[in-house]
Order: structure tokens, then C-alpha cells, then sequence
């Protein structure tokens, strides 16, 4: 029988009674049990050996019965109210703590989320500008090389052979040119002491 | 049943044994102060390895051989995140990692790192399509190849069969460990606890950001909190004087008690896609605009599983291999438990030899 209707139209109530019950029925029938499951060892051995094979019948039989209670719907209604609690309890912490770092004049966890957002939004958006920019210049050399094609089937047609190098490979050499060697006006100036210590 | 009464002597033996055992308990608890000393010096991980590559906190992680590599794929473990993986490497002889490493295989880990609070909004997407796509590209190059062969444990086996069934074409062998894939089965505690008349999962994560490492771990202890809470550490009185024991104890309780905060995000869609919707059964999961279809995954699959896993039921494993789109899988099952199934002595002797044996089979000799 399903305790939880005993409470209420609603099958909720306060869960507690129904709860309390079956807490109190997992240790009559744990009690049951280890009596009916031969705590009589062999009368000939009383020694250390059959107080571990009790001690081991005793939790074996606990186990089970309180496997039997957490599998039940009470168990799991006590379960929820407990986490509900918790939840709040968090919530409310979370809020004070904010509280009093505002009047402290310092950042609160909310800020600092509220900034890690913004900068995981600002993130995606790059990123996805970044790999849109991508497809359209892979789109736009595929373009540029039917062009090319085109342009060299017409010229072969024509009886003139092109001699210019494809713009598709122009544009690659051009990214992989050679970094320019840094000028003069960046490099450090000595400082006007160094300089005064060596006319010295 | 008539019992007879025990006479004198036995009385007398029986006093004896309890003063002898009360002298061998005290033996055994004047070494319970070396305890914490002890604990400190336990090392993670026993097989030499390397960082190779770092992807911000996650690092891909190369073990180191001796031996040049024998099979061409190389061969990638996938953890969970909600604990360390050094368990699949934890001693000697006790090494998942070890068996992989000594056939000749390129072996490396990725180690998700520990979370923070600014990595709590990362997704499914983050780590299936991200992280792991970097990663496993990255241990492909190193081997001058485009598969690799894939390990999953658990949560980490879930996260291999998503990025199988999205990048089909970068896997060439799965292997999954004990990991969760039909959660419609209601055997285990975790199932009926998560359901969603039991537990607001929206609520929760937007109150705590990251799930908590301790609320993860108070969740396993609960799974069997007599085991957990009063038979373990009577075991551990029983045996304190065992050396042995206590080094591999301390080892396994190091770990267990190493557990990481899951990302928010992450925690929330396992929840509710995985645990109450049944989503990557029912072909509805979406992960980063790429629907995760299963029957995609073409590539040899064995599906390792623990009979008696409380975490993850064999229920929730099993049916992997009828969902694939693969001709060649196999299933095994073995008789242990959750971590038994990386650690145990049984999984040592009778589970990796096979599955080494099975990946040999199936990867390209260098």
C-alpha cells in the first residue's frame, strides 16, 4: 500500500507521519530478522569467530532493510524537502554574501558571473564572426579559381597562354610573407646615463 | 531446534579467546596513530607518464614505455568527471593502464582537471565536442594517425559513445567500462533518487553552480552507507596489522575521497537528458547541434560490465551493444563490483588479458 495517500488528497501532507512509520517498520522488521536469522552460533565455539559471523549476519540484515527504506517513495519525499531546504539555504546564502560585499565595496560572485558571461557571449560572437569571415573566403576562392578556369579555358581557346600565377595562390604568398624587420625607432635608446658613463 | 549448553571448559576456552583477542585488538590499534602518516605517502598513479599536451586544466597525459609501440592506434583512456582516474593506474599490478602499456600499446589518459566556479556553465558540448575532440586529434597526430582506439569508465564511457556516434570517422576500436547508457532501468538507487519527481536538478545547479564534490561523495557513501560507514573501517581494525592491506586500502581510500566538482552545465544535462529522459536510448540527444544517433557507430565495441555494480547497473550497460550500428561488439561481465572492475584481483586476472587480447585483434601492428 502506498503510504504517501494516507496523507492527504493530494498525496503530499507534511510526509513526515507516513515517513516516520516506514523509518520505524525498516527497524522492527530488521529486528525480526536478526532474530529469526540465527544468532545461535555452535555452542561448542563461543569464541571471537562467531561474534564476527553476528556481527557481519547483523549488518547484512541492516543493509538490506535499509536498502529496502531508500528505495521506498517516503524515503525519496523526505529527500526532496531535505534538498529543497538545501537549495534555499544556498540561495540565501548566496544572496548575503553578495549583500555584504556590496557594502564592502567589493565584487560579488553575481559580478564576477554577470563578467565571465559577458566575456563567454563576447567569446562566441568572435568565434563565430571569425569561422562566418572563413566561409566566405573559402567561398570566395572558390570563386576567384572558377574564374581562373574560366579565364584559362577562354585564353587557351584564344591561342594565348596565361603566364600570370593564380590569384588564389597570390593571396597565400602575400599571408606568408616575411615579417618585416623591426626599424631603428623601436628598438630601446640608451639612457643618457650609460651615455655620460662612457664619455667618462 | 534443541541446542545443548556448553560445559565448563568451553566457558573457560571461550574466556581465553576473549582476553587473547582483546591483547591482538590492542596490537592492532597501537598502530592507528601510523595511519595518517601513511596516507600522506600514497602515491597516485604507478605507471611513469608525461603531460603532452594541455587543453586550459585538461591535460593529455602519455604513458611511458620502454618499448616502442607495437600497434599503429593508438589507444586513449577516457575518465569520469566526477572523480581522479588515476584508479584505472592505481598500484602495481593493480593498473588497468599496466596491462595496455605492456602489450605495446600507445597509451595515454586525459585528466579533466579540477573545476572551478568560472568552469561551470561548460556543457556536454564542451567536453564531448571540445575537450575530447582536441584531445584525441591531438594523440592521433602524435601517432601520425586519424583514429584512435577509445576507453571509457563510466560517465567517461557515456561521453566516448556520444563522440563515437557524432565523429564516427576518428574511432577506430570502443571499449566501454562500466558505463551508464539506458537509464530507464529503475535497479539502482542513483536512477530512483534522480528522478525527476525526487530531485529539481534546474534548481539545484542554479543555487550551487558546479555540483559539489561532497554532495557526490555523500551520494556513493549513500548507495550502502552500512558497507560504507560502519563495515569498512571494522574491516580495517580487523586487519591493521596486515601491511599489505593497508597500503592498498590507504590507496583506494585516497582516491575515493579525491572527488572533483562536476561543471554545472555538464551535471545538469546528464540529469535530466541522461538519468530522466532516457535521451541517448531514444536518439534525442543533441549535443552542440549534432544529434547523437548510436546506430552510427560502425567500429568493434566491447561493453565491460560489473554484475554487481551499484552505481551503474548492468541494466544500464547491456543494452550498448543491440544500439549500435556495429557488426562486430561483444559483451563481458564480470562478477565484482564498480571500481572491482579496474581494480580487483578477478578483473586483473580473468577481464583485461581478454581485452587486451581483443584490441590486439583489432589494431594495426606498427
Amino acid at each position: 500500500m502506498n503510504a504517501s495517500n494516507q496523507n492527504g488528497p493530494n498525496g503530499q501532507g507534511s510526509g513526515f507521519g507516513t515517513a516516520g512509520d516506514l523509518f520505524t517498520k525498516m527497524w522492527t522488521d530488521f529486528a525480526s530478522r536478526m532474530a529469526a536469522s540465527g544468532t545461535s552460533g555452535p555452542t561448542d565455539s563461543l569464541g571471537p569467530q562467531v561474534a564476527r559471523q553476528m556481527r557481519d549476519t547483523f549488518f547484512a540484515n541492516w543493509s538490506e532493510a535499509c536498502d529496502r527504506y531508500m528505495r521506498s517513495d517516503e524515503f525519496r519525499q523526505v529527500m526532496r524537502e531535505s534538498m529543497a531546504a538545501a537549495v534555499e539555504l544556498r540561495k540565501q546564502l548566496n544572496s548575503q554574501l553578495g549583500e555584504f560585499q556590496h557594502t564592502m565595496q567589493g565584487a560579488s560572485r553575481q559580478d564576477i558571473d554577470r563578467l565571465l558571461t559577458s566575456v563567454s557571449h563576447l567569446e562566441a560572437r568572435v568565434t563565430d564572426t571569425f569561422e562566418q569571415l572563413l566561409d566566405r573566403f573559402e567561398e570566395l576562392t572558390g570563386r576567384v579559381e572558377s574564374l581562373e578556369t574560366r579565364l584559362e579555358d577562354a585564353s587557351r581557346a584564344a591561342g594565348k597562354p596565361r603566364r600570370t600565377q593564380p590569384a588564389s595562390s597570390k593571396a597565400v604568398k602575400q599571408t606568408t610573407k616575411k615579417p618585416r624587420k623591426p626599424s631603428g625607432k623601436s628598438e630601446p635608446k640608451k639612457s643618457t646615463k650609460d651615455t655620460r658613463k662612457k664619455r667618462r | 531446534m534443541v541446542q545443548t549448553a556448553p560445559g565448563p571448559d568451553a566457558w573457560t576456552q571461550t574466556a581465553e579467546a576473549m582476553i587473547e583477542e582483546g591483547f591482538a585488538q590492542w596490537r592492532k590499534l597501537s598502530r592507528l596513530p601510523l595511519l595518517a602518516q601513511q596516507a600522506q605517502s600514497v602515491r597516485k598513479g604507478a605507471t611513469p607518464s608525461e603531460v603532452v599536451h594541455y587543453d586550459g586544466r585538461v591535460k593529455l597525459m602519455h604513458y611511458l614505455s620502454d618499448q616502442p609501440p607495437r600497434f599503429k592506434q593508438p589507444l586513449v583512456f577516457v575518465f569520469a568527471l566526477v572523480n581522479r582516474p588515476y584508479i584505472l593506474d592505481l598500484l602495481p599490478g593493480k593498473s588497468v593502464v599496466e596491462h595496455f602499456v605492456k602489450a605495446g600499446f600507445d597509451t595515454y589518459l586525459i585528466d579533466w582537471g579540477r573545476p572551478t566556479h568560472a568552469d561551470r556553465r561548460e556543457s556536454l558540448d564542451t567536453y564531448v565536442n571540445g575537450y575530447m575532440s582536441r584531445l584525441l586529434e591531438h594523440a592521433a597526430h602524435r601517432s601520425g594517425q586519424d583514429e584512435v582506439s577509445v576507453l571509457g569508465y563510466c560517465m567517461g564511457g557515456g561521453m566516448s559513445a556520444m563522440f563515437s556516434a557524432i565523429h564516427p570517422q576518428r574511432i577506430r576500436n570502443l571499449m566501454l567500462l562500466a558505463a551508464g547508457i539506458d537509464f530507464s532501468t529503475r535497479e539502482g538507487l542513483l536512477n530512483q533518487w534522480a528522478d525527476a519527481d525526487a530531485f529539481d536538478v534546474d534548481a539545484f545547479v542554479d543555487a550551487f553552480g558546479n555540483c559539489p564534490a561532497e554532495f557526490l561523495q555523500w551520494s556513493f557513501l549513500m548507495l550502502k552507507p552500512i558497507g560504507n560507514l560502519l563495515q569498512k573501517p571494522l574491516g580495517l581494525l580487523d586487519r591493521l596489522d596486515d601491511d599489505k592491506f593497508i597500503h592498498e586500502f590507504l590507496t583506494m581510500e585516497t582516491w575515493l575521497n579525491d572527488n572533483i566538482p562536476v561543471p554545472g552545465e555538464v551535471y545538469r544535462e546528464f540529469v535530466k537528458f541522461l538519468y530522466q529522459q532516457n535521451q541517448l536510448v531514444k536518439g534525442e540527444l543533441t549535443i552542440g547541434g549534432h544529434r547523437v544517433d548510436l546506430k552510427q557507430i560502425t567500429c568493434p565495441v566491447l561493453n565491460l560490465m560489473a554484475a554487481n555494480d551499484d552505481l551503474v547497473p548492468c541494466a544500464q550497460s547491456e543494452p550498448f551493444n543491440d544500439l549500435v550500428g556495429s557488426t562486430d561488439r561483444k559483451a563481458i561481465k564480470l562478477k565484482a563490483g564498480h571500481i572491482g572492475l579496474a581494480v580487483g584481483s578477478r578483473a586483473q586476472r580473468e577481464l583485461w588479458p581478454q581485452a587486451v587480447d581483443w584490441l590486439s585483434a583489432r589494431s594495426d601492428p606498427a
